[in-house]
């Protein structure tokens, strides 16, 4: 039993976790059908950037920040310099930004060195509590809460905000919110800063659950990311979400319980998810 | 007579794919091939192995027996099929008369072969061969051992401690299981039973549901490539494992920067490994001064087997007098006898290296993390039928 609660809560963790980074490829994706392979090498830029702050100032609201506006900017400096300039035209962003995964990896690699970062768990998140036998990390429950918090907010941002309702406008019809007035540029640029800042604030925030980043964990994050995007549905908030907790938590239990296949378990839950409904469980339906 | 002809041409092209290829070393100076990886997953290993190879042609002012050498290094990534089109890179177009590497398991089981084929020495620059690919394996020298063999001394040693279970987690690809693999053998052979053994796929960022999932025994030994020891450890340390740890092979605690990273976390774990920049001899109080001026840190691990790797490689090549001729090159590398920082380094069986392993701890003294020597086994590879098995000599 205490095997099958941690497993669940260490589930649900992972799962907040992949929902913070793909929330923002999701919106990227949805908003301006870019499909940006840098972003997990975004994510592990903004931990970086964030453990650096943290390690000066020992503080993980500015470690957050930091990260968060690393990610952005460089973000902001692959969408003005190049993505722009490749709006609808796929192939050509998904060589583009796979080829800044090299650059920005190497440069890391150059700059920071090969060495991981450990994680920089505040004092407040440190310590364990026990829950059936097993101890579990604090950090963890406080993962859980930061996750919870910034999907309310994204919800409410997509749902109740005017700005929530032209990304949502953009996203079925672009050239209508076009016709009707409203200067899509700007949105589009803010949210692409927004996404890749959210990837940076993640990588600061999930670095307390996988101990340490290094400069290679980038495309690992990335092809998870993707799925959880393709499973949950593009540009949905609520999709992001249910993506990220179904793949977080059946990844979690088939490495527990069938771990000669837990390989392979996320891509089967995005082929099942393919076959029944290939707009993802929560997409706008194709 | 048109079969004949075709017959002719088809049997020389036959025999043209099977024939060793007999690719030969620049003649005006000495190329000297240098391969590990510099990008990926293993570099955090393989940039302090540039970093020591480069010192020790700097050493001796890149020239041998009075001949300039070029040292050509080039990168794996982790990736065996980089390895090996690097490696034709080295032989076919750089025309090296050896290649000192390289560090992914993979890549040198992959590359091993090419280098019999086309008859060229590769010395293996610290633990990367499994048993099953040095036993195939012709033209590869390992001064430090196959995978196996420092992990069968940390199966010795907790062995020695008394204990009679053990649970392994080891990332699942061919050195997690040679290195577990070690330990289990030596463990099992002096009575001791491994209860469960759990394999990581690569590029797990979570290692808690395996952490979660372990069965208690008497010793947990876990084995995580490269940098992802960082997150291993720390996880072990969170989820308050009470089994002692014994790494099958040194990991964080050779790295100077990585224990550091480590921290607390890393304190009172146990590994076995040939070098630690901490071993008190003047031939490694030297080097680590040297290496430190050089690049401003302290050597990891693998700088000290690459460091040694190239000295085996420089004494070979002043016995031949600066020829690089493979066969020359072969026999003065069979013959090799030079100074290591815990001893003499000597080729056994299948051109292993017998080495002494010293069993570490970490420990933080002098508010700093470093490791004490707990034990010290020397571990001897032999072929028994086609196959390397480890044993211990004392």
């Amino acid at each position: 039993m205490a095997i099958f609660i941690a497993t669940i809560l260490n589930g649900i963790t992972y799962g907040m976790v992949l929902f913070l980074v793909a929330s923002g490829l999701s919106l990227t994706l949805g908003l301006m059908g870019i499909v940006n392979l840098s972003h997990g090498v975004i994510f592990i830029l903004g931990g970086f950037a964030g453990l650096a702050v943290a390690k000066v100032t020992d503080s993980f609201v500015l470690a957050i920040l930091a990260g968060a506006f690393a990610s952005g900017v460089v973000g902001l400096m692959i969408e003005r310099g190049f993505l722009q300039f490749l709006y609808k035209q796929e192939l050509p962003q998904v060589l583009v930004t796979f080829g800044f995964v090299y650059i920005i990896t190497n440069l890391m690699l150059w700059i920071c060195g090969p060495h991981p970062r450990a994680a920089f768990v505040p004092s407040y998140f440190t310590g364990s509590i026990n829950i059936a036998g097993t101890s579990f990390p604090f950090h963890r429950f406080a993962i859980l809460g930061i996750g919870a918090c910034t999907g309310a907010v994204l919800w409410w941002l997509q749902e109740k905000t005017k700005i929530g309702a032209i990304i949502r406008a953009g996203m079925d019809n672009a050239e209508m919110v076009g016709g009707l007035g409203i200067n899509l540029a700007p949105i589009n640029i803010g949210a692409f800063f927004f996404g890749s800042a959210l990837a940076g604030a993640s990588c600061v925030i999930g670095v307390q659950l996988f101990g340490s980043v290094n400069f290679s964990d980038g495309m690992d994050m990335l092809l998870v990311a993707i799925a959880v995007v393709i499973v949950g549905g593009v540009g949905s908030v609520q999709g992001s979400l249910v993506g990220a907790l179904l793949i977080g938590i059946i990844d979690t239990f088939s490495r527990v319980y069938i771990p000669a296949i837990s390989q392979y378990t996320m891509y089967l839950v995005l082929i099942c998810v393919l076959l029944v409904r290939p707009s993802g469980l929560l997409g706008r339906k194709i | 007579m048109k079969r004949i002809v075709f017959y002719l041409f088809l049997s020389v092209t036959v025999l043209s794919l099977f024939m060793p290829l007999d690719v030969r070393c620049a003649e005006k100076e000495i190329r000297i091939g240098f391969m590990t990886d510099l990008t990926g997953m293993l570099s955090i290993n393989g940039i302090p192995m540039k970093q020591a190879a480069i010192l020790a042609m700097e050493e001796i002012d890149y020239k041998i027996a009075g001949i300039p050498v070029k040292l050509i290094i080039e990168d794996e990534a982790s990736d065996p099929a980089i390895a090996l089109d690097r490696a034709r890179k080295l032989v076919e177009k750089d025309k090296v008369c050896l290649v000192v590497g390289t560090i992914h398991a993979g890549s040198s089981a992959a590359t091993a072969d090419y280098y019999a084929r086309t008859r060229t020495p590769q010395v293996g620059p610290w633990y990367n061969m499994p048993n099953e690919a040095q036993a195939k394996a012709t033209w590869t020298w390992m001064p430090f051992g196959t995978n196996e063999a420092p992990s069968y001394a940390a199966g010795v040693y907790a062995a020695s401690l008394g204990y009679k279970t053990a649970t392994t987690m080891a990332i699942d690809y061919v050195a997690g299981h040679t290195f577990t693999g070690g330990f289990v053998t030596a463990f099992t052979e002096r009575g001791g039973k491994v209860i469960q053994q759990q394999w990581i796929p690569m590029g797990t960022k979570d290692i808690a549901p395996y952490i979660t999932a372990l069965k208690e025994a008497d010793v947990l030994v876990p084995w995580f490539a490269g940098v992802t020891a960082t997150v291993g450890v720390k996880q072990i340390k969170e989820f308050k494992v009470k089994m002692p740890v014994i790494f099958p092979q040194c990991q964080f605690p050779a790295h100077p920067k990585q224990i550091a990273e480590i921290g607390d976390a890393g304190i009172g774990m146990i590994a076995p490994d040939a070098y630690v920049w901490t071993i008190d001899t003047p031939k490694n109080r030297r080097f680590v001064e040297a290496y430190q001026k050089r690049w401003g840190e302290l050597p990891a691990g693998n700088a000290g087997g690459v460091y040694i790797a190239m000295q085996v490689v420089i004494e070979a090549l002043k016995k031949t007098k600066g020829n690089t001729r493979n066969t020359e090159l072969a026999k003065a590398l069979d013959a090799t006898d030079v100074e290591g920082f815990m001893g003499p380094i000597r080729f056994g069986d299948n051109r292993v290296g017998i080495n002494t392993y010293l069993i570490h701890k970490v420990i933080k003294a002098d508010n700093m993390y470093k490791t004490e020597v707990i034990g010290k086994y020397t571990i001897k590879t032999s072929k028994v039928g086609n196959k390397l098995v480890q044993s211990l000599v004392k």
